[in-house]
């Protein structure tokens, strides 16, 4: 893996402040990222309330872990991998009991057009596991490697995971296609 | 339609999934928690803690040229400094010491203690400018260490080391002597 270079990442002069304490730069940082943290907490949990919770317990754990961050993957990565941790922390605690609904309300969340609001709840009314993998790697674009690493899982599973998403999600849109 | 009919039927949505926003703002403006979450949470883990077996020596060239780069930022920042101060030149005495020196490490020590209140006099376009060069060196000098671990015996790796502690002595006092000069204007 490539390092970021500090100078040439448009971030890394703001990293660099935000490590040595700097919560303007790391306010910056926030304004920068907050929609795909945010849109990845929100998809994952499927809970506006529990998505902004994690979204801010998610800059709260990498304002403490700056002085940790190698800059060897960028600064979005990284954040989606604490993001991930977070959600996935919070899941047996908070979630379970709320989420084995078969209608995830969704609907009015997004402020989109109706075809994305179609595919937003059909990706909504997949299964935890399987989910997570095409959130990541289907919206995201991240490898199977790093979908599974970021999901504590395996690459052959992450894949079994993706191909049981999609086969899912072909059917519940033609399902929806076909009304 | 049969479920084996949407299996096989072209899968136009499905494929539209990248297409969807990765970006879905919150209905509300976090910050304000997320500053007081920062601001009386827990003690920060530092600096030191960052573990150098991670970073790979051969990666060290690139570092060590691109921390060539600061020099230019010190002249930035010089610009800050009036002509009394006398620009950025390290003490004599300093320039040919290294961190092995008693002199060096308390010069260095005495800026290092001064830099987080410099850093905080100067403006935003000026410490970005500082911290990102400081980083650079620090970083640089991490990269060399960890090629003198592999390969201690290399007289060019430590004349390196060498240019880059006095590179990160002069960036200090850049830094040092702009936040003064701030500090009075």
């Amino acid at each position: 893996v490539k390092p970021i270079d500090p100078v040439e990442d448009a971030d890394g002069p703001l990293i660099a402040l935000a490590t040595a304490g700097d919560p303007r730069a790391f306010e910056t940082l926030y304004r920068r990222y907050v929609g795909r943290i945010h849109g990845l907490c929100l998809r994952m949990t499927r809970l506006p309330d529990r998505a902004e919770d994690c979204t801010q317990q998610t800059f709260i754990n990498a304002w403490r872990s700056l002085p940790g961050f190698q800059m060897r993957s960028s600064f979005g990565t990284w954040l989606h991998r604490i993001a991930v941790n977070v959600v996935l922390a919070q899941r047996p605690h908070h979630f379970d009991a709320v989420l084995n609904t078969d209608a995830p309300e969704t609907d009015g969340v997004f402020d989109t057009p109706v075809e994305v609001n179609v595919i937003e709840a059909a990706v909504a009314s997949l299964p935890d596991g399987a989910r997570n993998v095409l959130v990541l790697s289907g919206i995201y674009g991240y490898s199977h490697q790093e979908t599974a690493t970021m999901l504590g899982i395996a690459e052959g599973t992450c894949k079994a995971q993706l191909h049981r998403a999609r086969q899912l999600l072909r059917r519940k849109l033609g399902m929806e296609e076909s009304r | 339609m049969t479920p084996h009919d949407a299996d096989t039927r072209p899968p136009e949505r499905v494929q539209r999934l990248d297409q969807l926003p990765q970006e879905i703002a919150p209905t509300r403006d976090l910050w304000p928690s997320i500053a007081e979450g920062i601001s009386s949470g827990q003690a920060r883990p530092t600096a030191g803690r960052l573990r150098l077996r991670r970073l790979r020596p051969s990666g060290w060239v690139p570092w060590a040229v691109a921390a060539g780069i600061p020099l230019l930022v010190v002249g930035a920042v010089s610009m800050w400094r009036t002509s009394d101060l006398g620009g950025i030149v390290a003490r004599p005495d300093l320039q040919a010491a290294t961190a092995g020196d008693p002199a060096f490490v308390r010069e260095r020590e005495t800026l290092a203690a001064a830099l987080p209140s410099a850093l905080a006099a100067l403006p935003l376009q000026a410490r970005i400018g500082a911290t990102s060069s400081l980083s650079t060196v620090r970083i640089a000098q991490k990269r060399v260490l960890a090629a003198l671990a592999k390969d201690n015996g290399n007289p060019a790796l430590h004349e390196w080391l060498r240019d880059l502690q006095q590179q990160e002595l002069r960036v200090m006092e850049s830094i040092a002597g702009a936040g003064e000069q701030a500090r009075m204007l």
